[in-house]
């Protein structure tokens, strides 16, 4: 028989395998973006599943295949957890058609969050563009959860148009702990709202750099203007954190899909600070 | 001229008593090809032909090309276990010292349970090599390999029917044994007990095993230097003239014995309730490689993917586990239809580098 001598003492862990989760609620917050409450089927894994805020989950459905999607509930909710999804390929499309009561598989969490522990007492500004509100989410309930370790906090959110802006039925709770401004690329008429970049929103509030961190995520696209007027503003590097997207397969670095230069996205990221990518022109792309 | 079954009845007889209780792959000839194959199903082991590597490295006994991560069915889950009965017997220096690097990277940081499974339930088996035409070992760090990295090691320096004269270097573990005839050297206690019922004089290691000595043009390259030498040419021209010839084929990858990504897939049957998740084999070198859903491609032009490659290899491999990820082998170059030489991009990274 073979010798088992060789096997290792302490047992292997089988990433790959993910756990059922119930479809709670659905709702369509804008067109093609689907807001999810879930819950774990395994009563053990819904008590103790614990993450922060810009980790992400490999979410799958058996037959259909497995994408990392970002939790956008606070680690501070217990017992169920958020996902957002914007159709975008053949797994989203089919989570989609999901019904209370239906459902899904996930494993994780991944990666690394914005390390909120790390800016207790300061104040945090969110800049979000699209669907890049939805990890970002987490962090603003968690901060507002949190109110007192926190100081004034500012959510920027931009949209291709008003009726893609995420999470609008809790700018007035957000509101609370500070401020919500928004602005979309184009508006239909008697839009009374901001139309224009998301910079703009950035001269509006004019925010000074002491004591402020920046915690973005976006389309690409966004990345080089937001930083460059934060740079004028005088924002630092180690002060400004930015979740970034890549293809990925495993979660657990070793698929290799989401390499950027000497990082994974799925183990250093997602989330990741400006400085520690300085230099890497493949990152913000 | 090679060696094999013919010049050895007895070693047949042994692999074959072995099968009895393992899988055991040897590298044999089929349609022209060198292939490692089941030994119960081939006559044709052979090893020391001047064309001497297999198409798909021995890193397919335990990654395969496709294998099953689970089961489902009605909303249940079957986790699929990998075999754990695996000897590889055949492999050269550099494709031991590669199984060392592929196994120290599976298992860094969150371990690979399916690769795992297999191969610290797997034995493998080295015999000396003869360089076949356009391997490189000694240039990437793969020449050598201690006890640990092997099991057993079958020396043939020596033996008749093997003709070492073509580089005049042996290639084993110690002095030249006098004896004309195999010898097995055991790395391991696993490696010893198995060699119990070989038809050959059986010593444990005792160092270093060695692949014979390249000719005397070759020079080394500066590893510890590399990882800086290829990011600082992110971007130059070279990659470009690369992209020119290469033709995306993805070759490269799946004959390398220390590349390792794959994607993976859901396969059902008529019945869309029932099926099975199935990792694959990827290549960096296809463009869809890392597009996200929606359309973005994060890695669109081809000279950044071949850049993309070599920093794996010689940047970051090099960096996390301190070795270069690239065995000296060949077998890129050797399958490659563009001809692509990892030595002559090397030279041209140094090349480019040189200056800073």
């Amino acid at each position: 028989m073979p010798d088992k001598t060789r096997q290792k003492e302490a047992p292997l862990r089988n990433e790959y395998l993910p756990d059922q989760a119930l479809v709670l609620e659905v709702r369509e917050l804008a067109p093609g973006i689907h807001h999810f409450v879930l819950e774990f089927v395994d009563p053990v894994l819904r008590e103790n599943f614990s993450f922060c805020s810009g980790q992400f989950l490999q979410v799958s459905l058996l037959g259909i295949g497995e994408s990392p999607i970002s939790i956008c509930s606070p680690p501070t909710q217990q017992g169920s957890f958020e996902l957002c999804v914007r159709e975008a390929g053949n797994l989203t499309q089919a989570l989609h058609r999901l019904q209370p009561g239906d459902s899904l598989w996930v494993r994780g969490p991944y990666g690394q969050g914005f390390p909120l522990a790390e800016m207790a007492g300061q104040d945090l500004i969110f800049i979000a563009g699209g669907i890049g509100l939805a990890p970002l989410r987490s962090a603003i309930d968690c901060a507002v959860c949190l109110n007192d370790e926190f100081g004034e906090l500012t959510v920027l959110h931009g949209a291709r148009s008003p009726d893609f802006l995420l999470f609008t039925d809790e700018y007035e709770t957000w509101r609370q702990s500070g401020r919500v401004e928004t602005i979309v690329d184009e508006a239909p008429p008697g839009w009374r709202g901001q139309i224009g970049v998301i910079t703009a929103l950035l001269d509006l509030v004019n925010p000074a750099p002491e004591n402020t961190s920046v915690l973005i995520c976006g389309p690409p696209v966004m990345f080089r203007f937001v930083l460059g007027r934060l740079k004028e503003l005088g924002f630092e590097d180690t002060r400004i954190f930015i979740s970034l997207e890549r293809h990925m397969r495993c979660g657990v670095g070793k698929c290799e899909h989401c390499v950027v230069e000497s990082f994974y996205t799925c183990r250093q990221g997602p989330v990741l600070s400006i400085e520690q990518i300085r230099g890497i022109s493949s990152a913000l792309r | 001229m090679a060696y094999g079954y013919d010049a050895h009845p007895a070693l047949r007889r042994w692999l074959l008593e072995l099968a009895a209780d393992y899988r055991v792959l040897v590298p044999a000839e089929k349609g022209g090809n060198r292939i490692f194959q089941e030994v119960g199903t081939t006559d044709a082991l052979v090893f020391g032909l001047a064309q001497d590597r297999t198409v798909l490295p021995a890193k397919k006994a335990f990654l395969p090309p496709e294998e099953m991560l689970f089961e489902f069915s009605a909303g249940r889950i079957l986790p699929a276990m990998p075999l754990d009965d695996t000897i590889v017997f055949g492999l050269h220096v550099c494709e031991l010292s590669a199984d060392r690097l592929l196994t120290a990277n599976m298992t860094h940081d969150r371990p690979d349970f399916h690769y795992l499974v297999r191969r610290n339930g797997g034995i493998i088996a080295g015999v000396s090599c003869r360089r076949t035409s356009g391997c490189f070992c000694e240039k990437t760090g793969h020449d050598q390999i201690v006890p640990g990295d092997f099991d057993l090691f079958l020396d043939l320096d020596g033996c008749p029917g093997w003709d070492s004269a073509g580089t005049g270097e042996q290639c084993g573990g110690g002095a030249k044994t006098s004896v004309a005839q195999p010898r097995l050297i055991a790395g391991s206690a696993a490696g010893r007990k198995l060699a119990a019922s070989a038809p050959f004089p059986l010593e444990n290691a005792t160092g270093a095993i060695r692949a014979p000595v390249a000719a005397a043009s070759s020079k080394t390259w500066p590893l510890d230097e590399l990882p800086a030498r290829i990011r600082d040419s992110f971007g130059a021209t070279i990659w470009d003239d690369l992209a020119a010839r290469c033709l995306g084929c993805g070759n490269c990858t799946i004959v390398c014995p220390l590349c390792y990504c794959f994607y993976t897939r859901d396969e059902t049957g008529l019945a869309p309730e029932t099926g099975r998740r199935l990792r694959l084999w990827d290549s960096c070198q296809l463009l869809a490689f890392a597009r996200v859903a929606g359309g973005h491609n994060f890695r669109e032009s081809r000279s950044e993917r071949i850049w993309y490659r070599f920093s794996h290899k010689f940047m970051r491999m090099q960096e996390t586990l301190g070795h270069a990820g690239c065995s000296g082998c060949g077998a890129c170059f050797h399958f490659c239809p563009a001809n692509i030489d990892p030595q002559q991009v090397i030279a041209d990274v140094l090349e480019v580098t040189d200056s800073a």
